[in-house]
């Protein structure tokens, strides 16, 4: 079952002066199993989006559903459809709190009230997943962590909720290029090996391309593109108008076939570059 | 402007034993020099940047701003003045309700004359292409923005050194943009020297001159071309090269010639489309 937004509105501080429509009739689905990427401009709405899909926000007009049930509904079936998404927000480990990393990542599972041996079991998971070893690292402060593996303690908290649904917002925000490839590997792990949904915001446009299979382009409120990183990549000139870059990998291929290589412009990857590339130089120097 | 000799920096761990943050830096900032500093997560840039305006004194070894020593307690405040930082979160460092009163603050703290104070205000706000934004809440504006309007609080202290310890690392690609744009300006044009920490190599590049830093010691100093040209080092101290670097450096080992020193797209498609 998906997550749906229909013709979903949202107003911020609505009849104040800084009223503000932070999205305008978002239509989307999120089909299980998929793994989306979100980018756009800051202000375009991405947060405000994802926001609307665990129920954090209620929409001004429309309608989210999880699972076919109304997020903005009263009772326990909205409740339990909420759950079903787990958020990732930025900066996570701005959230810590407890003395141990066991007990900050037991926390969500403890209030839904599991048993202690169950607990334990998901704890044990959760900080597999994001590759912090449980012997090392269970009885530790996560106060006493570098930025990174603080970063997957409390990612390893919402994993251990068992979400359906996984929504990341900027996870590699302040992480150097080897503890973002890590948070990314680990996610795209998690994705393979449970088949959780995930929807990734991310500034990080190589890493977007290389990992999902959807993108969702947001502009001033509203999605200006929705399709595979390959062909969105190639809108140059709406990315530009919503802000946003195209990945450098593309950018330097454009760059080359303005100058009359003849390149792939739709490779994606280093690799790719260079292999298309050494071709074409090479093709021209047979000619 | 700063110099370093034999810089140490330890600390004692949870189990009492001694924690060394920095050891042995040797390095020379330059008046009006644009320096990086790049390295992995704990590798020791910030408490480096912290020594640079006193927020930290040496445990070892010294630091020195325009020959005064960071570790005497007199010296605080003047060499706060010569060198102001600017953090990564813009909402740590925004302290007023409006723009203009958050720049005036640190003038103020100074004891500088209002007439001078508003002068001052205006100044800085230029410099960061934020005059527009004088009378707006600081906590409406974009990252970038917010990022620009702290920059401009330092600089109404007029400082003659900006450490800017990762400015980038909460912006989108846009707000990156702006910020590195401002700080380039400030200093080709103004000549204030920079020291900017950031985990982004593509804004490294736009340094004179960049330092590596691994595990609390210089690893790698040089012009950006000599730094970014050697990838597989790069690699190995956890940091990218340059998208341009690293294609430049497949297309070697494939076997094509493709010159030293390589770094942006524009040299390497200069190199290749000839």
């Amino acid at each position: 079952m998906p997550i749906v937004l229909k013709d979903v509105s949202y107003i911020y501080m609505p009849g104040t002066p800084y009223e503000r429509t932070a999205l305008k009739d978002i239509c989307l689905t999120v089909a299980e199993g998929e793994f989306i990427g979100v980018i756009g401009h800051t202000g375009s709405g991405k947060s405000t989006l994802v926001q609307h899909m665990n129920g954090l926000l209620k929409p001004t007009r429309g309608v989210v559903e999880v699972d076919g049930v109304n997020l903005a509904a009263k009772g326990d079936a909205a409740r339990l459809a909420r759950r079903k998404v787990g958020m990732v927000f930025q900066y996570p480990e701005h959230q810590l709190f407890e003395e141990t990393v066991f007990d900050d990542v037991a926390f969500g599972p403890r209030n839904l009230g599991l048993p202690a041996d169950e607990v334990e079991e998901r704890v044990r998971l959760a900080l597999d997943f994001v590759g912090l070893d449980f012997a090392a690292f269970a009885k530790r402060s996560p106060f006493r962590l570098s930025g990174g593996q603080m970063r997957r303690v409390a990612i390893a908290g919402v994993v251990a909720l068992n979400p359906d649904y996984l929504i990341l917002d900027e996870p590699s925000a302040g992480l150097d290029p080897r503890g973002r490839d890590e948070i990314f590997s680990e996610v795209v792990r998690l994705h393979e090996t449970t088949g959780v949904t995930v929807v990734l915001i991310s500034h990080n446009m190589e890493e977007v391309a290389r990992l999902v299979k959807r993108l969702v382009v947001m502009h001033d409120g509203a999605i200006s593109l929705d399709g595979p990183p390959r062909e969105i990549f190639r809108h140059g000139a709406e990315l530009k108008a919503a802000g946003v870059d195209v990945p450098g990998v593309t950018a330097l291929m454009e760059r080359l076939a303005r100058r009359g290589l003849d390149v792939d412009a739709a490779a994606l990857t280093v690799d790719e570059a260079a292999a298309s590339i050494a071709a074409a130089v090479r093709r021209r120097k047979s000619c | 402007m700063i110099k370093t000799i034999n810089l140490r920096h330890s600390y004692p761990g949870p189990d009492g034993t001694e924690v060394v943050a920095l050891e042995d830096i040797s390095l020379s900032v330059g008046a009006g020099e644009f320096v990086a500093i790049i390295g992995a997560n704990g590798s020791g840039k910030s408490t480096l940047a912290k020594h640079f305006n006193a927020l930290l004194a040496p445990t070892g070894g010294e630091c020195l701003v325009e020959g005064l020593s960071t570790a005497v307690p007199e010296n605080m405040w003047p060499i706060r003045q010569k060198v102001g930082m600017v953090f990564q979160n813009p909402d740590n460092q925004i302290v007023a309700a409006v723009v203009e009163e958050d720049v005036a603050f640190g003038p103020e703290n100074l004891g500088v004359a209002p007439g001078e104070i508003a002068a001052r205000v205006s100044e800085a706000l230029a410099l960061v292409g934020m005059e527009s934004y004088r009378y707006h809440a600081p906590h409406l504006l974009s990252g970038g923005q917010k990022q620009r309007v702290a920059i401009a609080g330092v600089l109404a202290m007029r400082p003659k050194c900006l450490v800017l310890d990762e400015p980038t690392a909460m912006l989108d690609p846009q707000g990156r943009g702006e910020v590195l744009a401002t700080v380039v300006r400030l200093n080709k044009d103004e000549g204030i020297t920079v020291v900017y920490i950031t985990h982004f190599m593509e804004e490294a590049v736009a340094a004179d001159r960049v330092v590596v830093l691994d595990c609390g010691r210089v690893a790698l100093t040089g012009r950006p071309a000599e730094v970014f040209s050697r990838v597989a080092e790069l690699k190995a101290l956890g940091l990218d090269a340059p998208l341009a670097a690293d294609v430049a450096a497949r297309l070697r080992a494939a076997g094509l010639e493709v010159p030293d020193g390589i770094i942006t797209d524009e040299e390497l498609a200069v190199a290749l489309c000839r």
